[in-house]
């Protein structure tokens, strides 16, 4: 029985391996790498046959996303487990060392991306659009492929009430924050957003700097940036340090009296795009990466959801932490961002 | 012979149990336990081993013991967050158990009016999550801009009158969260006491207050304890009340400190996570040891006896108001928040009542929190989940708590230690334990809502069986061993009599553990996929995204369907149970 199973298997990776020849790409592998001009015919081809993709994110604007592509591909199912960039990780990390291979894209921050590109879950890829995009949106793998390319960022700067803060007296820069009238009022984010902001600090303007907030009697609330960002609106919060540019932009949107200022630096929170190395739809998975990178993708992250493109500039200086780093790296920066941060909420 | 010994022991003689029921009771405790141990030791096993591997650097995967060491060198200042939690925990479960058993008496015992609408408003508490309800503070008593505040310094000119960002704010909005649970938890054993007792002592001169002080209270002790126990270790672990509302105050207690160090880092830190949970369940341990001393000779505080009374509610006469006024401050403290909640969710953002406000009304967020049909679907597999889960736990727990204080089976303390461990499970490290474990084991669960049902029974179990016991505590076995003595089964006691005595209870606890799955998230996030989304994770994501208002909407209507639901089967549960 083994031995026919044996055989079977053999059979199969041979008449593959020809089938392969002819020129067509067929495994994952190849449809990642592939630039003809019949890419995208031969992935909806594909897909169709596929039915289905299975998408892990932690991208919020999702449901518009897939609605989009499944109406511009029928009969490729999109599968969304949505979760924060933490749990997402730790759900892969689990299913990969179980050998369970669900996933087929990934769409997450940079610190899963960086360990499962480490732990050779990340398929080598290029895309159509790749040509568009800046260096700095684009982790390189051997051979002029990418691990993942930036698809949205989502930039934190300064946000506040313009009822309790008058035109004059908002801060321009990280050193305005320290001035006597934001005493007691400038909140922090206690989460993954403050840490990086504390970086960003800490990089601008230096370790004494970030020491003298906690004799500023700086807040730490422990909720999300944009939770946060609604204490803002509400003016229980006055000013807030770790605000999203494309949360305050959907508020102002709304009406709300908001107003958000980029500083020296402005931390960068950017979602890349990836293929799993083990996808089980391979067409299917290559073709939905094609389209969130694709114009048509990028337009509905920035008109709809007011993310940042890497395609523009917004007229300040961005700032990505993580770039350059080895995981452990990372971590380490991390902490120590998070030991200063958690000093300063202490009383 | 036997005659003899019996007349000589008088009535503190306890019958035996036939012998043939002797042999199904063993049965029936290797199958619970079997049941209860596949449910609880891997988790604990996985936490177990979690706690004592290096988990990184070049020593990955070997023993060591530097999880708890760093939990241990993480407490520089060990004695203010020491101090700190106790302070919290303590002043929360006394609030929570003093206001929850008081209404409680009141609403089963007294004939203060307001009655039902404690039991509605009990419910209501349990729909509405947590981190919605600390939102509805914080809007209602924030030193900036809290409504309440603004509308005191309107009037008065005092302000802030109350700032929630203190340890009194932390010790008030924990206590207010627990005090529906103990109100639900007390209201059986209340329910179900032989008011001859109470009249016994009404007779020998004592007004109603003595008689509640001197002979209810000391009734209820077992009940109480183990509601006080439940209370304490929960506020001990508790993060979100700490975290939301200590930290923006600068104070921090022992789980803010570990919690937060071991999920800030971008890498999970399981190890500690699970050393920290290790040495909460050696805390448990010590305080069931301590628990099992003073309810050892349960029949000593055994409410309902064989002997036929007709529940009779003690008259407050002229307190009867007053007793109202206390049974309205619950649903006061559930509406409060709900007040600020459809506030938030009838305008496009946060914003104090004015007139440009009252024109921005709209029901815009109702209509964009329900636009598409994933929604639906949610709601179905949250629903399919939450009555699986509530009914299986109960199920179980009702056998586990009768075998704990019903049977003389020498290693039965094992059962109930093994079954109340999960109440310090960490939701996080739970969640991975599951998934690996049916991920490795040949049942085809995963990516279905069946492992977040398991999940949730192995979690919810020290839950069911503390309702179960309070249930169960107040019942005495004289009335079982009639049946047993007139030929009935095991099964047909606890079909006939027991179920039906214990009823209220038991659907206490499965309302409870019905509506606090609805919104469970820490678990069930790692374990749901595309087909089997459920609606607590919609919950986080509005919340993540700072859309309060869409949030408010969503959980305001959620809560409208789990209490017509919970109202419903009430109503059920009434009509099948024994009236005593």
């Amino acid at each position: 029985m083994k031995i026919i199973n044996t055989a079977a298997i053999l059979l199969l990776a041979t008449l593959g391996a020809a089938w392969g020849q002819t020129g067509k790409p067929a495994s994952l592998a190849e449809l990642a790498r592939y630039s003809g001009a019949d890419r995208e015919q031969i992935l909806v081809e594909g897909g169709k046959k596929e039915g289905k993709l299975v998408w892990y994110t932690s991208l919020t604007a999702y449901k518009e996303i897939v609605s989009v592509f499944e109406a511009k591909y029928p009969g490729v199912k999109v599968e969304t487990y949505r979760a924060d960039s933490s749990a997402l990780m730790k759900r892969t990390l689990t299913e990969a060392q179980a050998r369970r291979y669900v996933v087929d894209v990934f769409e997450t921050t940079p610190p899963p991306l960086m360990l499962f590109r480490d732990q050779q879950l990340l398929m080598p890829y290029t895309t159509p659009s790749i040509a568009s995009f800046p260096e700095d949106s684009k982790e390189d793998a051997p051979k002029g492929l990418f691990y993942w390319v930036t698809d949205r960022e989502s930039f934190v700067g300064v946000g506040y009430n313009k009822n309790s803060v008058s035109a004059k007296d908002v801060p321009k820069n990280f050193g305005d924050l320290l001035r006597p009238e934001w005493k007691g009022k400038l909140a922090f984010s206690g989460t993954d957003t403050g840490e990086r902001v504390i970086g960003a600090m800490l990089k601008a303007k230096g370790e004494e700097f970030v020491r003298k907030l906690k004799d500023h009697d700086a807040k730490l609330h422990m909720i999300s940036g944009g939770a946060l960002n609604e204490l803002v609106v509400s003016g229980e919060v006055t000013i807030a340090a770790t605000i999203f540019r494309n949360h305050v932009l959907m508020a102002i949107e709304k009406g709300a009296p908001v107003a958000w200022v980029p500083m020296d630096l402005v931390v960068s929170n950017a979602g890349g795009a990836a293929i799993a190395a083990h996808a089980p739809h391979p067409h299917a998975a290559t073709l939905f990466v094609d389209f969130i990178l694709s114009p048509q993708g990028q337009k509905i992250f920035e008109e709809k959801f007011k993310y940042g493109t890497p395609l523009k500039d917004y007229g300040f200086k961005r700032w990505y932490p993580e770039k350059g780093l080895m995981t452990a790296q990372y971590e380490q920066l991390s902490d120590k961002w998070r030991k200063l941060l958690r000093e300063i909420g202490r009383k | 012979m036997s005659r003899n010994r019996t007349a000589t022991l008088g009535i503190r003689a306890l019958p035996r149990w036939p012998e043939a029921a002797k042999d199904i009771n063993t049965w029936l405790f290797l199958l619970t336990a079997a049941t209860v141990f596949y449910l609880v030791v891997p988790p604990l096993f996985f936490i177990f081993s979690t706690s004592l591997i290096s988990d990184r650097g070049p020593d990955a995967g070997a023993l060591t013991f530097e999880h708890y060491l760093s939990i241990i060198g993480s407490l520089s200042q060990f004695w203010t967050l020491i101090w700190n939690s106790l302070i919290f925990s303590l002043g929360s479960a006394a609030g929570a158990l003093l206001l929850g058993t008081v209404l409680a008496w009141l609403a089963e015992r007294s004939d203060a009016p307001f009655r039902s609408v404690a039991y509605v408003s009990a419910f209501i508490s349990f729909g509405i999550p947590g981190i919605v309800k600390v939102i509805g503070w914080i809007l209602l008593l924030g030193p900036k801009a809290g409504l309440v505040n603004v509308a005191v310094r309107d009037l008065t000119g005092i302000f802030p009158l109350f700032n929630l960002f203190s340890m009194p704010g932390m010790i008030l909005v924990e206590a207010l969260l627990w005090a529906p649970v103990v109100f639900l938890l007390m209201a059986a054993p209340f329910r179900s006491l032989d008011p001859s007792l109470e009249d016994a002592a009404m007779v020998s001169g004592s007004n109603s207050w003595q008689a509640f002080r001197r002979v209810t209270l000391p009734l209820a002790l077992p009940s109480i304890l183990a509601v006080l126990i439940l209370t304490f270790v929960r506020s001990l672990e508790a993060f979100e009340i700490p975290a939301l509302i200590g930290l923006p105050a600068g104070i921090e207690v022992l789980t803010t400190k570990i919690y937060l160090q071991m999920t800030g880092g971008f890498l999970p830190r399981y190890g500690e996570a699970s050393a920290y949970s290790i040495l909460l369940m050696g805390l448990v341990a010590v305080v069931l040891v301590f628990y099992y001393k003073v309810t050892g000779k349960s029949y000593k505080f055994t409410t309902v006896t064989g002997k036929g009374y007709r529940p009779r509610r003690i008259e407050l006469g002229s307190w009867r108001w007053l007793g109202g006024f206390l049974l309205l401050t619950l649903p006061l403290v559930q509406i409060l928040p709900l007040v600020a909640l459809i506030w938030s969710s009838l305008l496009p953002y946060l914003q104090p009542p004015s007139p440009e406000a009252f024109a921005q009304l709209s029901f815009a967020n109702y209509s964009s929190a329900f636009r598409d049909m994933s929604i639906v679907w949610a709601i179905l597999n949250s629903l399919m989940v939450s009555l699986s889960a509530a009914t299986a736990t109960v199920l179980l727990t009702f056998v586990v708590a009768w075998l704990v204080v019903r049977t003389n089976i020498s290693s039965r303390w094992v059962l109930d230690q093994v079954a109340t461990v999960p109440l310090v499970f960490p939701g996080l490290v739970m969640g991975v334990a599951v998934l690996k474990m049916y991920l490795t084991l040949p049942i085809p669960v995963y990516g279905t809502i069946w492992i977040i049902v398991l999940a949730f029974l192995a979690r919810y179990l020290p839950y069911g069986v503390r309702f179960s016991y309070a249930g169960l505590l107040s019942i005495h076995r004289e009335i079982e061993e009639s049946s047993a003595t007139c030929g009935g089964s095991w099964g047909q006691t606890a079909r006939k009599i027991l179920i039906p005595l214990m009823l209220p209870s038991l659907f206490a606890g499965w309302i409870y553990i019905f509506l606090i799955t609805i919104r469970e998230l820490s678990v069930a996030l790692l374990l749901y996929s595309s087909g089997s989304q459920i609606i607590s994770v919609t919950i986080w994501e509005l919340w993540e995204n700072g859309r309060v208002g869409e949030l408010a909407a969503f959980s305001l209507v959620i809560t409208a369907g789990t209490v017509l639901l919970a109202a419903i089967f009430q109503r059920l549960s009434q009509q099948h149970s024994l009236q005593v």
